[in-house]
């Protein structure tokens, strides 16, 4: 059932989140139970380098209005949500209702959670929903997603975009002087060199 | 950061359908929508009688608070009227509004407007409808326990007990005070007497699904700050409006309006008008016209579908390393939005859906009827003929379901 909804690498991902403006914009990334806490680990690092703004992690293991309190105050740029699991319908109608405290103008977020809890959330939280509109995808966490000959393929439109070799981008990651385009986060994990990001901070 | 990151942010940010639309008005992008002058109407009629009640419905999407907004410019050109434009849902939890709720957010305003204040009758009043709203605490003197009980002699002092009082815009319950209105008929006296008319142009309540809290709470303020010569325009969901206390709920404003999304297909001045969007929004023509024409198609006429789609379409594009928006980024784009709106759709929901896409008839009678229309996955047109339809978005997927006999996508 995964499979319904949009399907991104993390450098797909990195470079769709790049693109966003500084706004009240939300995503939803749906990964699987187990994979919440190191997705949300990996990503605060990740999106911290590549949209150059400071990331913050918001849980809501205690319910909407501690989760709606806790953004309000948070100082952070950017916001990844997460902790949904206990979520019930009304915690999310509760949510719902309460959408307009999202909003802090230049900050946007990231939600994280099992496809159990988004269906929940789609049900529940329809103007949210809205908020989000084609901003929900499932995470393939990493690229093996893709045949090696798409990673050739993407490699090769990297290499001409940045005008750069695979070598070059890597001893630039090495000696933290790599870009902040989130397409170099991208390259470095078609490399298999995803550990260079977590240097680049 | 490249130059080419620069572009498509700056161009991301032109179709921003999540940001609070007074940028969006700010930056001029505002277009003024055919047929429904709704804003227009509103603004006519408050200028004419300020102190009168407005309902407009709509749903999740159609412009709601946007035309709000356009209402209190409007109105706020004229001199001697003072619009105030509140999102009810920052200032307390809709989903168990109380009655007289809106009057101490409208006090609390009305306040803020007076500033400080010599007049002791006045600072009461202002402190009235604070501790009404936010509770407060208060120390009493109780008769002893032997007036009331012929108790033991050692029981005979007076007691002191602190009594808490929740306020009306905390999440537990107060019994509604008839302090709260003659304080606030006060402040409003005092107000007015500065030589304006003020309108609340109360926001957020269309997320308020119950008609009888909507009813008795929020309709029932508006009732009463119209008695108190204070006018209101307030936003109310779908549900509402078609359940069975739509006439209460109609009769208790002086004017009613529905927001229903434009045709894009049929009604040409309503195609002219998302065209007048991109024109706008994009100047430089990077959405190539054929892709123009396809998101306003897949749109339904729903102008945050139409902007978030565009935005989908923006970022694919970018990822593509396309340098111009085509159609088969629309395509991808309109492909994401239907399965995020088709996810967690109950199988009686799909069976409405499919029903109204056979039928072409749709009479909304149930709880998943009306959902459907609050969340935009039927819409209702007006122009150039009252149908409703399934969000054009969803219909290849819906077929697609269908035939495939995968039916059920939320099992």
């Amino acid at each position: 059932m995964l499979s319904i909804l949009k399907s991104v690498s993390l450098g797909e991902f990195l470079q769709r989140a790049g693109s966003l403006s500084d706004s009240n914009i939300w995503i939803a990334l749906v990964v699987d139970l187990k994979d919440i806490q190191p997705t949300v680990e990996d990503l605060q690092d990740t999106i911290e380098v590549f949209t150059e703004c400071e990331t913050g992690t918001v849980s809501g293991e205690n319910g909407a209005y501690e989760l709606i309190d806790r953004v309000a105050d948070a100082t952070q740029d950017y916001l990844l949500l997460w902790q949904f699991e206990f979520w019930q319908p009304e915690e999310w109608r509760t949510f719902d209702t309460l959408r307009s405290r999202l909003d802090k103008g230049k900050i946007g977020g990231l939600l994280i959670l099992s496809l159990e809890s988004a269906y929940v959330m789609l049900t529940n939280a329809p103007n949210f929903a809205s908020w989000l509109g084609a901003n929900i995808y499932t995470f393939a966490k990493d690229a093996e997603m893709l045949t090696q000959e798409e990673v050739e393929k993407r490699l090769a439109a990297l290499r001409e975009w940045a005008g750069k070799s695979d070598a070059e981008v890597i001893t630039l990651a090495e000696n933290q002087m790599l870009p902040t385009d989130p397409e170099y986060g991208e390259w470095l994990i078609l490399l298999n060199r995803g550990e260079l990001l977590e240097q680049q901070r | 950061m490249s130059e080419r990151l620069k572009f498509f942010r700056r161009l991301m940010a032109a179709f921003e359908s999540t940001a609070d639309p007074r940028r969006a008005i700010e930056k001029g992008y505002y277009v003024a929508p055919p047929h429904n002058l709704i804003a227009e109407e509103i603004a006519g009629r408050c200028a004419l009688r300020p102190s009168s009640a407005h309902l407009l419905f709509g749903g999740i999407g159609s412009g709601k608070t946007t035309q709000l907004l356009v209402v209190r410019g409007r109105l706020n050109e004229l001199e001697d009227i003072h619009a105030i434009y509140l999102d009810v849902s920052l200032y307390t939890d809709i989903a168990d509004l109380q009655p007289g709720a809106l009057i101490s957010i409208a006090g609390l305003e009305l306040a803020k407007l007076l500033g400080a204040t010599d007049d002791s009758e006045l600072q009461s009043s202002k402190q009235i409808i604070e501790q009404i709203a936010y509770g407060y605490k208060e120390r009493r003197l109780e008769p002893s326990l032997l007036t009331i009980a012929r108790a033991a002699q050692s029981l005979d002092e007076p007691r002191e007990v602190v009594v808490h009082h929740k306020g009306l815009l905390s999440t537990l319950k107060l019994k509604t005070d008839s302090k709260l209105l003659k304080a606030f008929t006060l402040l409003s006296q005092s107000v007015s007497q500065n030589s304006e008319k003020i309108i609340f142009l109360f926001d957020g309540l269309d997320r308020l699904n119950n008609p009888q809290t909507f009813l008795h709470s929020a309709l029932n303020d508006v009732l009463k700050l119209e008695r108190e010569g204070i006018g209101a325009v307030i936003v109310g969901s779908i549900p509402a409006i078609y359940s069975a206390d739509r006439e209460n709920i109609e009769q208790f404003a002086s004017y009613s309006y529905y927001l229903s999304y434009l045709d894009p297909i049929q009604d040409i001045e309503a195609k002219q008008f998302f065209e007048h969007i991109f024109t706008v929004r994009d100047r430089e023509g990077y959405i190539t016209p054929e892709a123009r024409e396809l998101l306003i198609a897949y749109s339904g006429g729903v102008l945050r579908d139409l902007m978030s789609l565009t935005q989908a379409a923006i970022q694919g594009a970018y990822v593509d390393s396309a340098d111009t928006i085509e159609p088969e980024h629309i395509t991808n784009a309109a492909s994401s939005l239907a399965r995020s709106k088709l996810i967690g759709l109950s199988d009686p929901s799909l069976e409405i859906l499919k029903q109204v896409m056979h039928d072409l008839v749709f009479y909304p009678r149930t709880k998943e009827a009306f959902q459907l229309l609050l969340t935009g996955h039927i819409l209702e047109y007006q122009h150039p003929e009252r149908c409703f339809v399934v969000h054009p978005i969803l219909v290849p997927l819906i077929q697609k379901l269908t035939s495939s006999g995968s039916y059920a996508v939320n099992s």
